[in-house]
């Protein structure tokens, strides 16, 4: 234990130094805000005029809460501790016995459950312990629960861990655990929006049924339902029940834990959990299984992985090295663009970027689980007990929240990979506008999907009417190709990545430039539609939506042009990027 | 003759790792004496880094034993890894921390008392020519720079069994003489070195005796004259190290490609020969 405290220590020192200012001054704000808010919450649930019988159920649930947010941030830690770990083989080929090791990546984990605990747990026990008039060793007690209280959402969180990496290949990871955290943050929403339903607030101030409600979330044997009594003996001062509730739950509670953490050293000493090691044949280099690589003319072939069905990129027989074919007249004016949309034979370049940009975002668990996340929203939104059940009249209202999402996750995801595309397309024999107009078709049918599936299954839940459905949905497809035609284009400027964390960068004036020009088209859009549903005519209505149908059209041939030139003059693109090294 | 336990440094014993039922080393016997450096080749997939991560202590042998300076890996880990000083395949470093900060981590992971480190620090720092850049981020570092703080940190606490994974990747010339010349002083103060390497010149050069492992088993050792002598019975093809590992490693469709390229490489070379490429008179005579 000793070995693992020192181990603790000198690892603490490490995170304090890799702390950047910014995430002091987050960690600043958020020791001050959420005690605050914490400590409201007391008041808020009316615990002054809680009757003794509810007390009980109340913590418990109150106390689940806390555990699952705990269990939310284990899954992350644990993954960000252990697996993706990059000092694990360092620490461990040091002179400190591998448990040690393991244990203090484990307490590591557990730290950040006890946070959780310290911002929501114990401003609540502190208001209990005001409002029953408890004594001081009542605080201590209840400050000193907090570290076995993490220890079973780290147990879980770990125990997941090696389950997940066990399971899926290595490189994937990253991406599973963003899932994993998307599904729990998801889950968290949907607790918190039970939390917040008009059947526990609508009662204003009814203890008894808050305790009610949140005596259903968790069962009588949980750790949460032992702490939970333990909390109540002692506000009682009934001290031999105090003394079992409190060992059952603290017995129990490390007793997992010390079983947990021999079998992770097991499972990394044995090379059980690090997949690397169990799943050889998986071990991939990232560049040599990029799709668009694979399919680039002029690159030695590779038969097993790539995609022979498609040959738009492939050199054909005989090709020495001179502009492709298929590629090689620039199309610059808006003109050859409509002339190349109208013959789909032309647009074979433009749908194997297409190809390509879908194998690289729906191989990327990162960006499904933005996807998940929407569909965990909508399932919240439905089923959540409380709230207002009665259509919204305005549709155009309703959908503007996720509209706005639409358009943050499209720009996110062309942003993924620029860096690599621009890097590409400048080593081949083809106009950068095409591919760049794949990628904007791609996004375009992505957020059109994504809007046309939300309003697809708000109507079906009966949330809103909306009049004029056809209009507003023509509307709303143009406007999310050419949206995305120019989030492609801000991409497609200076692409970046950070070389200290691998994330691609998006050049602030681009950014703000094409969120702009987003929002010019929106009101351009926006007018056309109320104008359009204010005329009788359904000529007239059909003559408004073609105009701003037009108007988008253009915006997307311009922005997909711009971002094709971009992409020949980019200074950035290929310095900045990750693994090329350099010095001052 | 394999040197016995008792007067080497490094030891492993019986050393057998499967992953899935699938076996990866098998019954490897290795024993490195002081002074003594010893290159681990194998092409790639051949079980190399496990043997490594075995031998440092990052992973456990499903069966077989280690020991480092006559300590048991598995009983008395902390002192057999005290003596130990590792190079991983890819450095392992916090970015965001300067060469100077991780190293001071890494001494008191050894618990190198605070003089002590600090001398070791910039002894090492500057012998790999990384005085100038040691308060920077390493995140600001090229690669060879990386593996340079890798070295520096596996050296800090002057192991006496070094273990290195492709030391030289990344490093530039003048790094890699440095090393090689690092590498002999310290094995002439009686350290154990275990290097693997791809590059068999270094191997050549610079190991005293050589160890081949392919599919897990180690199937030749001995000093590079040693490999030459057994190269005919071997029936490798040559008494090079090259052609030794090639003819070992290599599978037949591998051996077969790399015949009938050689052989495509000759036949220009005929042609050359019979006349198609000499010089013209004309241009003799401008010669002469």
């Amino acid at each position: 234990m000793r070995a693992s405290l020192r181990m603790l220590w000198i690892s603490l020192k490490v995170r304090v130094r890799l702390t950047s200012p910014t995430s002091w001054l987050f960690i600043a704000i958020a020791a001050v805000i959420v005690p605050l808010f914490s400590f409201s919450l007391g008041s808020m649930v009316g615990i002054p005029s809680m009757v003794p019988q509810d007390l009980l159920p109340f913590l418990t649930g109150f106390l689940n809460v806390i555990l699952f947010m705990q269990i939310s941030t284990s899954f992350s830690s644990a993954f960000y501790h252990l697996y993706l770990s990059r000092d694990l083989p360092l620490l461990l080929a040091s002179p400190s016995r591998p448990r040690s090791v393991i244990l203090a990546k484990m307490l590591e984990v557990a730290g950040s459950g006890v946070l959780t605990y310290l911002a929501a747990g114990i401003p609540l026990l502190v208001a209990l312990g005001k409002a029953w008039y408890a004594p001081a060793w009542y605080y201590i007690l209840a400050a000193a629960a907090g570290l076995p209280f993490a220890m079973l959402p780290t147990v879980l969180a770990v125990l997941a861990t090696l389950a997940v990496c066990r399971i899926l290949p290595a490189y994937g990871t990253k991406e599973i655990s963003a899932a994993l955290g998307t599904l729990v943050g998801g889950l968290t929403y949907f607790f918190l929006r039970v939390a917040g339903s008009s059947e526990m607030w609508g009662q204003a101030r009814n203890p008894s049924r808050v305790s009610l409600f949140f005596g259903k979330l968790g069962p009588s044997w949980s750790p949460s339902t032992l702490l939970a009594r333990a909390v109540v003996e002692g506000l009682y001062e009934r001290w031999l029940p105090l003394l079992a509730s409190g060992v059952l739950f603290a017995g129990a509670t490390f007793g997992v834990f010390r079983l947990v953490v021999a079998a992770t050293e097991k499972a990394y000493l044995s090379g059980w959990a690090t997949s690397r090691e169990g799943r050889r044949g998986r071990k991939t280099h990232p560049v040599f299984d990029d799709p668009v690589l694979d399919s680039a003319p002029g690159r030695l072939s590779r038969p097993a992985l790539g995609d022979t069905s498609d040959s738009a990129l492939r050199p054909t027989p005989g090709h020495t090295g001179g502009p492709a074919t298929d590629c090689v007249q620039p199309v610059s004016s808006a003109i050859g663009t409509a002339r190349d949309l109208v013959r789909p034979s032309r647009l074979a370049v433009e749908l194997k970027a297409l190809s390509v940009e879908s194998k690289l975002l729906f191989r990327d668990l990162q960006s499904q689980s933005q996807l998940l996340y929407l569909l965990i929203m909508i399932v919240a939104w439905r089923l959540f007990p409380g709230g207002n059940r009665e259509p919204t009249e305005n549709g155009l209202f309703a959908l503007i929240p996720f509209f706005f999402l639409a358009l943050s996750g499209s720009n996110s995801w062309s942003l993924k990979n620029m860096s690599q595309t621009v890097r590409i397309l400048r080593q081949l024999p083809c106009d950068p506008a095409r591919v760049m107009r794949g990628k904007a078709f791609f996004y375009g049918i992505i957020q059109t999907g994504c809007i046309a599936f939300l309003v697809g299954v708000l109507k079906t839940f009966g949330r809103f009417s909306v009049s004029g459905l056809p209009v507003l949905g023509t509307l709303w497809t143009a406007l999310s190709f050419s949206t995305s035609a120019t989030t492609v284009a801000a991409a497609a400027y200076r692409p970046e990545v950070s070389s200290a964390t691998g994330i691609p960068r998006l050049d602030l004036g681009a950014g703000v430039a094409a969120f702009l020009a987003n929002i010019v088209l929106c009101v351009i859009s926006g007018f056309l539609y109320v104008g359009a549903l204010t005329q009788s005519s359904p000529v007239v209505v059909w003559v408004f939506t073609g105009i701003a149908l037009a108007v988008n059209a253009v915006a997307f041939v311009i922005a997909t042009n711009m971002a094709g030139n971009m992409t020949r003059s980019s200074p950035t693109a290929v310095s900045s990027s990750p693994g090329t090294g350099g010095s001052k | 003759m394999l040197p016995t336990h008792a007067e080497s440094l490094l030891v492993a014993q019986s050393l057998y790792k499967e992953y899935d039922r699938h076996p990866v080393v098998r019954d490897l016997n290795l024993a490195i004496r002081p002074g003594e450096v010893y290159g681990l080749l194998g092409p790639n997939g051949s079980g190399k880094s496990t043997t490594i991560r075995m031998l440092t202590g990052i992973l456990e042998p499903t069966s077989g034993n280690v020991s480092v300076s006559g300590h048991d890996m598995r009983r008395e880990p902390e002192k057999a890894k005290a003596s130990l000083g590792y190079v991983p395949d890819e450095p392992v470093l916090y970015e965001k921390l300067t060469a100077l900060e991780f190293l001071d981590f890494v001494g008191e992971l050894y618990s190198l008392p605070k003089s002590s480190r600090r001398a070791a620090m910039n002894d090492t720092l500057r012998m790999l020519d990384l005085e100038n850049r040691a308060g920077d981020r390493i995140e600001s570092y090229s690669r060879g720079m990386k593996q340079k703080v890798a070295i520096s940190a596996a050296l800090l606490h002057n192991p006496r069994v070094l273990i290195m994974d492709e030391p030289i990747t990344g490093l530039d010339p003048i790094a890699v003489r440095v090393l090689k010349g690092m590498l002999r002083k310290m094995a002439r103060s009686g350290a154990a070195i275990l290097l693997s390497t791809h590059i068999l010149e270094v191997a050549e050069r610079l190991c005293d005796r050589i160890g081949i492992l392919v599919d897990g088993f180690l199937i030749a050792e001995g000093t590079m004259a040693e490999l030459s002598a057994k190269a005919p019975e071997m029936s490798v093809g040559g008494t090079t190290l090259e052609d030794i590992f090639v003819g070992l490693a290599a599978g037949e469709e591998h051996k077969d490609i790399i015949a009938s390229l050689e052989a495509e490489e000759k036949e220009p070379a005929k042609q050359a020969g019979n006349g198609d490429l000499r010089p013209t008179g004309q241009e003799r005579n401008v010669g002469t």
